[in-house]
């Protein structure tokens, strides 16, 4: 009886110590990011962000080489929003009006992921957390948490058997889900295409955004003096904002899971002054001499206004 | 011995002593030099602080004072005691028990609540934006981070909606 509690201590204790193991969390990651762009498939996505809540048909497939994600609102308004790579398209059906944007970098939908997770381990604590299922499909939980106080902690269940990702959820200082996406049905290998329907692409009111070639970020304006560790340069361009036209510098620099944008352009009026947020997304202005910084992005408010503290003309 | 001595005179000078004391004091101080000269400074430093009265010095007097002080030892001369005023003792010791009750209790509540803490930031705290009361700029500058944000309508009171789910009609 002893030696049969002991075997069981041993082989439960063991089976919690495997599932510490941080480098089987970072391969479960790891093999998420490849199937996420080499597979194809289809199910319907829910967002739930800034207290909005959105149901979507999303399909993505690797054709030739070439990542596509599509999705389709099933509510008003009727809209389909396609990504080819880094192009970012969105039709509106009742409109037929289509928007197409060129993105210097192609990004998923669903999750950002860092492309190479060699030091991944030293911002974050990955670590497994147990099994789930979700939309009917055996997952593991991965918790990603922040060493520092400069991102946010997330939580993914990956499909058990084709390493996709079916929950992400980002998480607040105070532990509450400031955003969660989740797959409420999902198709490996789904041949069939959505469609909404049949638009005539004559009939369309078609408008480009065109973004500028990336630019070393040395040739830039101004400089960073305080870096979040682990966060580094993904392209700085001299670009024109939608709304305005004027012109814009733009540094996106990155940890791989969050993003943070730097503007700097000529000051209009008085400025923007001081802190705001969007959800997980906060920002944080300031004016130098004749010139408008704004620091925006999906990290804590602390993050952007580190970063904003430390921009200073070159 | 001195130090002992130094004290009863200053108690004396005081009026603190007792009449036998204060003979046995007086008698000490006739036969010793050293210790009329105390009496004579404890005397000057007396009347000093009762009379409240000042004159001009010349330059070298508080360098005189200051190496006279420095040479005398410290005294820890026992105070007179005063009446308890036990209406305001009792209501220190009322407002020290509300003060133990309070700490206790935000204690015991801090205890219920350590599954997770948050780390501490000083800063100051955001305001979330209201959807139709977003700036332009801001909006702007949204769209443009990343393609997840790069177009919403948050002029017409929808939020904008990070990976384009907030994607609306213009």
């Amino acid at each position: 009886m002893l030696v049969r509690f002991l075997v069981v201590f041993v082989l439960s204790f063991s089976v919690v110590a495997a599932e510490d193991k941080p480098g089987d969390a970072l391969q479960w990651l790891e093999k998420m990011n490849a199937a996420m762009k080499m597979l194809n498939y289809q199910g319907t996505v829910i967002f739930m962000k800034n207290g909005q809540l959105d149901t979507m048909k999303y399909r993505h497939s690797f054709v030739n080489g070439v990542e596509q994600e599509r999705l389709f609102s099933l509510n008003t308004p009727l809209r389909e929003v396609m990504r080819k790579s880094n192009e970012v398209s969105c039709l509106f059906r009742e409109t037929k009006q289509k928007v197409i944007n060129h993105h210097p970098i192609d990004s998923s939908f669903i999750i950002n992921l860092p492309q190479n997770s060699e030091n991944l381990d030293k911002l974050y604590s990955i670590t497994l957390h147990g099994n789930e299922s979700v939309a009917m499909l055996p997952t593991q939980i991965i918790d990603i948490r922040p060493k520092d106080q400069y991102r946010y902690a997330r939580k993914v269940w990956i499909e058990s058997n084709h390493y996709l990702p079916l929950k992400v959820e980002v998480y607040n200082d105070d532990g509450s889900i400031l955003e969660q996406v989740l797959f409420t049905d999902l198709q490996i290998d789904g041949n069939s295409e959505l469609n909404a329907g049949v638009v005539d692409e004559n009939s369309l009111h078609v408008t480009h955004i065109h973004t500028t070639q990336a630019e070393p970020f040395e040739q830039a304006p101004f400089m960073l003096k305080n870096w979040p560790p682990g966060f580094n340069t993904v392209f700085f361009i001299r670009n024109s904002l939608q709304q305005s036209q004027k012109a814009v510098d733009h540094l996106l620099i990155s940890d791989g899971f969050s993003s943070v944008s730097v503007y700097l352009e000529p000051k209009q009026d008085q400025g923007l002054q001081g802190p705001n947020s969007l959800g997980s997304v906060n920002s944080f202005s300031r004016v130098i001499e004749k010139f408008q910084i704004t620091v925006l992005g999906e990290v804590p408010a602390k993050t952007v206004e580190f970063i904003a503290s430390g921009v200073a003309l070159r | 011995m001195q130090e002992q001595t130094n004290e009863k005179i200053s108690l004396f000078i005081d009026d603190e002593l007792d009449s036998q004391k204060a003979l046995l004091v007086l008698k000490k101080i006739r036969d010793d030099e050293e210790l009329q000269g105390v009496l004579q400074r404890y005397q000057l430093i007396s009347q000093v602080l009762k009379n409240d009265e000042s004159g001009l010095l010349n330059n070298s007097f508080a360098e005189k004072i200051h190496a006279q002080i420095s040479r005398e030892p410290s005294y820890l001369l026992p105070r007179k005691k005063t009446e308890i005023n036990w209406q305001k003792t009792g209501l220190a010791i009322a407002a020290s028990i509300v003060l133990a009750v309070v700490w206790i209790v935000n204690k015991i509540d801090n205890r219920a609540n350590t599954s997770y803490r948050p780390p501490e930031i000083a800063f100051i705290a955001p305001q979330p934006l209201q959807a139709g009361a977003m700036n332009p700029r801001f909006n702007d500058y949204l769209q443009a981070h990343e393609n997840e944000v790069y177009i919403n309508n948050v002029e017409r009171g929808q939020p904008v909606n990070a990976r384009l789910v907030g994607f609306q009609q213009e």
